[in-house]
């Protein structure tokens, strides 16, 4: 055998191999769901031990994502993920259409939006960022 | 010999600048290895930082930072990183001479090798460095053509043995992790014990006291890491034996595309062996080179530089790939033909093994442990291979090779653009 039968074979095998990472890459894209909603629900309960429940919030369910409703420190909050900023601030300009000035009750951070009952303690605001994704 | 006289000319240029433009404190862990080497300058050994190396590098920078300070240096910690560079040009001489020896009177295979070597960025980056990894690398290198001598020309005074314990016995001194060089080589000296049989007897005797004097030499550090720091070879306690991994599936496979070509560092990219080795070899992963700290930002500019590395790096990888396949393969139907090949059809795919093997055993979350430079001893052996298969290739088809080799030329000459610290950015 002449040594161009073994070179074709090493590319025919780089070239399947090429060829299997793009088909990879193609079934993960396809299957790909954004886990930044399930991991902020999960680090609620177990990480900070409080309570979530489906929000009846109309504008938080609205969110690409998914919200939920939670109490941390006494204080309730509705939280909304979006799938991106940009959907985030149309969330935002939707609680302001219909309520006004919210102040530091609305918060927008990265896609996260956050509207507390009433205005938030640091510690508050630190317990809900360490579950930001 | 023009070409080849002119590529080492330029691995040459560039490893000399290389050495005197890049931050002596610019690289892997620099800050540790600068501390050993002046403890090492002091006459002791230091405690914690890089104190699981051996000191033979270190030995080596002490004496060359002593000539630079003697020479009124006001940096004279670059004449560490000069040894470095030197390191890297033996280095070259030695790729020219294993592909002599494995590829003979194939002048294409020989230049295209060189040519790999010479523009490799992972080679040019960590021959900058002050970083013990590129003399590890000579002395493989050494034993591996010494071997590979031997072998082909049937060679075995004892001169060569002598020269090929001490070159093995050294590189354990530097680095301990090029044990698997030693594994190498004893694999195919005995595989041409077999092969050869009217030199069996004398290299049966010769390799067993070889062998001896590979272990014998070293083993006092070996004993002294185990003693200081629980393991003999790692110094740092690392289990040897489980092979339970802390690293999921995805880790070792996932070649995380796309972000391995439009992202390939660590600010975006995952943290995954083959994605890290890839971009550390073409790029900055790590961000130590062309961005980082004391250096550019991480710019959209920037990532566009690197993303560039990893387009030009997907033809050079993909056809030394597919050489090493099938000189790997060749090796393998033909073994008592030529049993030096074995050296080169074994080496980088046990160098890989013990990149895989050692960062599943010193798990870090960010991938610290996955540098493209351990591969380095067996980065000739990609050359080599992509030596080969660039020769088969224009051999099996000239207007083939008249498309393909300036496209290839160009990755190179980009990729060699990118290793010239200063031109960088």
């Amino acid at each position: 055998m002449s040594e161009w039968i073994f070179l074709r074979s090493g590319l025919l095998a780089v070239g399947a191999l090429v060829v299997a990472a793009l088909i990879g890459w193609a079934v993960q894209t396809a299957r790909y769901e954004d886990p930044g909603f399930h991991k902020l629900r999960r680090c609620l309960i177990e990480g900070k031990g409080a309570t979530v429940s489906a929000t009846r919030d109309p504008i938080a369910r609205t969110a690409e994502l998914g919200a939920l409703d939670t109490v941390i420190e006494t204080n309730s909050v509705t939280i909304s993920v979006a799938d991106d900023e940009k959907e985030a601030e149309r969330l935002a300009a939707s609680y302001r259409a219909v309520a006004g000035e919210l102040g530091p009750r609305l918060e927008l951070r990265g896609r996260t939006l956050y509207l507390w009952q009433r205005p938030p303690s640091p510690t508050q605001r630190q317990a809900l960022f360490d579950c930001t994704y | 010999m023009a070409v080849s006289g002119s590529l080492l000319w330029l691995l040459t240029v560039v490893s000399i600048w290389n050495a005197f433009t890049y931050p002596y404190f610019g690289g892997f862990d620099a800050i540790e290895h600068l501390a050993y080497a002046y403890e090492v300058k002091e006459g002791q050994l230091p405690e914690g930082g890089a104190s699981y190396t051996p000191p033979g590098f270190y030995a080596l920078a002490a004496v060359a930072i002593r000539l630079g300070e003697a020479l009124g240096m006001d940096t004279p910690e670059q004449l560490a990183q000069l040894l470095n560079a030197f390191c890297v040009i033996g280095s070259g001489v030695l790729v020219l001479v294993l592909a002599r020896l494995l590829l003979p009177g194939r002048p294409l295979a020989r230049w295209s090798a060189l040519a790999f070597f010479v523009c490799c960025p992972v080679v040019l980056k960590t021959g900058a460095m002050l970083h013990p990894q590129p003399l590890a690398m000579l002395l493989s290198l050494l034993a591996f053509a010494t071997a590979a001598w031997m072998i082909a020309r049937r060679d075995y005074r004892l001169r060569l043995w002598v020269a090929l314990a001490l070159s093995l016995a050294g590189a354990q001194l530097v680095r301990s992790v090029t044990v698997w060089v030693v594994g190498v080589v004893l694999v195919a000296l005995v595989l041409a014990a077999v092969a050869q049989p009217e030199h069996r007897r004398r290299i049966g005797a010769a390799l067993a006291a070889s062998a001896l004097a590979m272990v014998l030499l070293p083993l006092p550090w070996y004993l002294h890491n185990q003693s200081a720091g629980g393991d003999a070879i790692f110094g740092r306690g690392i289990s040897l034996i489980s092979l339970e991994s802390p690293w999921p599936a995805e880790f070792y496979v996932d070649p995380d595309l796309p972000d391995v070509i439009t992202h390939p560092q660590r600010a975006q990219l995952e943290v995954g062996l083959l994605p890290i080795l890839y971009a550390e070899t073409w790029g900055d992963f790590f961000g130590i080179w062309s961005w980082g700290t004391a250096r550019a930002e991480l710019t959209p500019t920037v990532n566009r530089r690197l993303s560039l590395q990893s387009i030009v790096g997907l033809p050079l990888t993909a056809l030394a790939l597919a050489g090493w396949l099938a000189f790997a393969a060749l090796t393998a139907a033909r073994w008592r033909e030529a049993p030096e090949r074995i050296v080169a059809a074994l080496a980088p795919l046990v160098g890989l093994a013990a990149v895989v093997y050692y960062a599943t055993r010193s798990y870090r979350s960010a991938g610290d442990t996955v540098k493209a430079l351990f591969l380095l001893p067996a980065v000739p052996f990609w050359a080599i291979s992509f030596g080969f298969a660039v020769d088969v290739l224009v051999e099996r088809s000239r207007r083939v090779g008249v498309v393909v080799l300036p496209i290839l030329a160009l990755c190179l000459l980009v990729s060699l653009a990118y290793g010239t610290f200063t031109f960088v950015t």
